[in-house]
């Protein structure tokens, strides 16, 4: 790039020329292969500059369209009004929210849904006693190893399921009961680990089932390890969850950008 | 009673087809803009703390950014409608919605914070180790292969650049103000010659921000 040309760039792109100059311009910018690069790539600038500043300012007049939830609420309750909405103050159609008190016939638009949902409810029974699967079918479902046995015969059975009442658990901010049944994963996933690194070393043949294996458990320590430190951080032991998330913030896994982030965050 | 109102009133709001979004940017109608700013911010807030988490400020930076990114990518047909069916890379018909493209642009623009403001490495073997991981995705979701590409990754190196330099260029190239303008409005310059060499180092800088990104992303 060259200071000397920049000026009669710019002048050029942002019709500051006259006639003649623009001519005199083109042409030297037709001969000299440098200058024309360095017009292209300011004209890529000037259009980049443009192009984002317009967004940027679209995007500051639309910032109030969603009011978040505890926002409307506490501006509700300050008002004094009743919120009746999505929380968008913006309609692209007449049907989205504005901010208005109840009238009858949102009282009647209500009793239409409720009624609605009253009919949905009861066809679903209906549907669900005509279709529930019967009770050996659900506790052969219950089961059901949700990993592949293991090479060495364990079967686990640490799947999603046990994990989502895990996860029940600390949504309901039952972190000790939570935190054990963890590392009780976690002790028994490691065992498994080392097994599975055992018999690596030891066998020649089927390494890839094994290291399927070995894979699919990394990533339900990754995530155990991962609801772990939410339980620690519910008991407010946030060094020891630093310390659990240090070990897996650099896994591949999407838990890992979490753990990764959250790591961040906690110091 | 506040809940049940709020929940009907939710159902009722207007939400259009992945396809609507797409045509109506591309057309630029500013309705479906303003509706697609909407649907995304809602989404956004919904669920980014399934994908990261950063405080309040760096959030709405992180969202604003990917939906620059996202608009950016419909108006220069990247993310396109043929044939009443969304498009996007190559071609290749859109396997999820609009709005998971768009949350996976987000974790990238998380990654690139994260990479500026998070992590200082010391350690040669882990960065690298980063970057690969990097690459891919930056490859598939944000840099295609095309003429538009430099243009994608000069804008994107305009959201990284000093507040000084953003602002000299906006005020230049958007504004189309002068530099007698610019100086005065600024009051940080002595001169103009000062103001004119600081503008040409901030676009030497874009210019090479954006050569490195081109060369480590897409020539691997």
């Amino acid at each position: 790039m060259k200071i000397e040309f920049q000026d009669r760039i710019d002048d050029y792109l942002l019709g500051r020329m006259s006639d003649e100059e623009r001519n005199n311009f083109e042409s030297d910018a037709t001969a000299d292969a440098e200058l024309k690069e360095q017009l292209q790539f300011t004209e890529t600038v000037q259009q980049a500059t443009k192009s984002r500043n317009e967004k940027l300012a679209a995007m500051e007049e639309w910032k109030d369209d969603y009011v978040w939830e505890d926002e409307r609420v506490a501006a509700a309750s300050a008002a004094e009004y009743l919120p009746t909405g999505s929380g968008c103050n913006y309609c692209p159609t007449p049907t989205m929210e504005s901010r208005r008190v109840a009238t009858s016939s949102t009282f009647k638009k209500m009793l239409y849904w409720v009624s609605g949902i009253a009919a949905i409810l009861v066809v679903g029974v209906f549907v669900f006693n005509v279709y529930r699967p019967s009770s050996h079918e659900i506790a052969m479902e219950a089961a059901r190893p949700t990993e592949a046995p293991s090479k060495n015969g364990n079967v686990s059975f640490r799947g999603r399921s046990h994990d989502m009442d895990i996860e029940s658990q600390l949504a309901m901010g039952d972190y000790s009961k939570a935190l054990a049944r963890l590392e009780k994963n976690e002790a028994d996933i490691r065992a498994d680990l080392m097994l599975i690194d055992r018999e690596l070393h030891s066998r020649g043949d089927g390494r890839e089932d094994a290291m399927k294996d070995k894979d699919s458990l990394e990533t339900n320590l990754v995530r155990v390890l991962y609801l772990k430190a939410q339980a620690l951080i519910g008991l407010d032991q946030k060094d020891e969850a630093r310390v659990v998330l240090d070990e897996i913030r650099h896994s591949r896994s999407d838990y890992g950008i979490k753990a990764d982030s959250l790591f961040h965050l906690l110091q | 009673m506040y809940c049940i109102t709020m929940a009907v009133t939710r159902l009722n709001a207007k939400t259009y087809s992945d396809v609507a979004y797409v045509e109506g940017v591309f057309r630029r109608d500013p309705m479906m803009e303003r509706a697609l700013h909407y649907h995304c911010k809602r989404y956004f807030d919904e669920n980014y703390k399934g994908v990261f988490f950063v405080g309040n400020e760096h959030k709405d930076e992180i969202f604003q950014e990917a939906f620059i990114t996202l608009w950016e990518k419909i108006m220069n047909k990247m993310i396109y409608v043929e044939d009443g069916e969304l498009k996007g890379k190559d071609g290749d018909a859109f396997s999820g919605k609009l709005t998971t493209f768009f949350m996976s642009i987000a974790r990238l623009k998380y990654l690139e914070w994260a990479r500026e403001n998070l992590h200082r490495y010391t350690d040669e073997e882990e960065e690298r180790r980063r970057r690969e991981q990097e690459i891919e995705m930056f490859k598939t979701l944000l840099y295609d292969s095309n003429d538009e590409t430099m243009l994608e990754i000069i804008a994107d190196c305009i959201s990284k650049m000093s507040k000084q330099c953003n602002q000299i260029l906006t005020m230049f190239y958007y504004e189309e103000k002068t530099l007698d303008d610019i100086m005065v409005e600024l009051r940080t310059f002595e001169s103009k010659n000062a103001l004119k060499t600081r503008k040409y180092k901030c676009m030497e800088e874009l210019r090479k921000s954006a050569k490195s990104i081109y060369r480590r992303y897409l020539n691997g």
